[in-house]
């Protein structure tokens, strides 16, 4: 994915969201949360496993703590309820799903547009040289070694650095990926709602 | 005939440099592991902090509005429940704080200023989690979300109050913007 275009990329997520969002079909819903997963990983984004899915699982517990609808199952005095159950897989998939697409669409290279954007490269400018800077200054007390790193960045020539240009990217490839992305997406949405029991 | 507010390169400059710091510690924070990915210390206020004793109240808001959308970006969390907790939560804490900051004058510390933030803050990222994602088992998450909002608050606000007195970077944005009290 580091070769698709930062601007494409961000513009896919933001038409493939509403196909998202809107997604009532739970099934439907998984398997795009699963696109998005794996589409992440294909794309080395650094992914940690173990906090989605301790958030999935403690948001689908919580929403099982308020019981409705039809009782599937009981665990010792605590009921499964249909509703409930439905109602967390739901929530927790569109937890998972949003936190996947916005990791697939918005890399460190996404530049925003206008003056706020450049305010924003900016930003990114000094918070490199921060990370860089941290590991010279040799004092060791932590408040003080905080200030000289401020007065030793300011002192520095704020020169933005453009965030866009740094990865190489393939634009056909870019658009190729943004148009079967958006257009499954929207197609899985338009067959859920035509085919609502399917 | 309006007065036109352009806030000066160097205030500028500086605003972003701060942002950087935000950015810095939304990335150590990212790293700590966490139960639910709303769960935040709220280390990235510590600039906001700073900011009051610095800046105009629209400027601490451009502040705010760069460390939403630089958390968003290098979390990649920009189109998320996350980013939309976390702004909703960012943005009502920085009113409070700033008018506390502004109209408590010296009765309420940088620190009860950052406790007052991070309530705000917590309250309505609670209410919107419950809303949006938790449901009514909310009250279950409510506790401890603002305990550990509580102590980090109040962690960061003795660590802000003593920069504030001890900082030479401080002093010279205060000497230059004509904030020093």
């Amino acid at each position: 994915m580091t070769k698709l275009s930062p601007k494409i990329l961000f513009l896919s997520g933001l038409l493939v969201l509403p196909a998202f969002l809107f997604q009532n079909n739970l099934p439907a819903k998984a398997s795009q949360t699963a696109l998005f997963i794996i589409l992440c990983a294909a794309g080395s984004r650094r992914m940690l496993i173990l906090p989605p899915l301790i958030a999935f699982f403690s948001v689908t517990l919580m929403n099982l703590l308020s019981p409705h609808g039809e009782v599937l199952i009981t665990i010792g005095r605590f009921p499964i309820t249909e509703t409930a159950l439905h109602t967390g897989l739901h929530r927790a998939l569109t937890l998972i799903g949003l936190i996947y697409l916005s990791k697939l669409a918005i890399t460190r290279h996404t530049r925003l547009p206008g003056t706020l954007g450049a305010l924003i490269a900016k930003t990114f400018f000094f918070f490199e040289r921060m990370t860089e800077e941290w590991k010279n200054i040799k004092e060791k007390r932590l408040l003080v070694k905080l200030d000289t790193l401020m007065l030793t960045l300011e002192a520095a020539p704020a020169a933005a650095k453009k965030t866009g240009s740094s990865a190489p990217s393939s634009r056909r490839a870019s658009i190729m990926f943004a148009l079967i992305f958006i257009t499954g997406n929207w197609l899985l949405l338009v067959l859920t709602l035509a085919i609502p029991h399917a | 005939m309006m007065k036109q507010t352009r806030i000066p390169s160097d205030t500028l400059n500086r605003i972003a440099l701060l942002a950087g710091l935000a950015f810095l510690l939304s990335a150590v924070e990212y790293t700590i592991p966490k139960p639910l990915p709303f769960i935040r210390l709220g280390l990235a206020n510590f600039p906001i902090l700073i900011a009051l004793t610095c800046f105009s109240p629209p400027q601490v808001l451009l502040l705010v509005v760069l460390k939403i959308l630089g958390q968003g970006l290098i979390q990649g969390t920009l189109f998320s429940y996350t980013f939309l907790l976390s702004a909703s939560g960012s943005f009502s804490s920085a009113l409070v704080m700033i008018f506390l900051y502004r109209w408590g004058g010296k009765r309420i510390s940088l620190i009860g200023v950052s406790i007052a933030g991070a309530l705000v803050s917590n309250l309505i990222q609670i209410y919107l989690a419950g809303f949006l994602i938790a449901g009514a088992a909310v009250a279950l998450i409510g506790p401890p979300f603002l305990i550990i909002g509580l102590v980090s608050s109040v962690f960061l606000g003795i660590l802000a109050q003593r920069f504030v007195q001890t900082s030479r970077w401080v002093k010279n944005v205060q000497h230059m913007d004509g904030t020093a009290e």
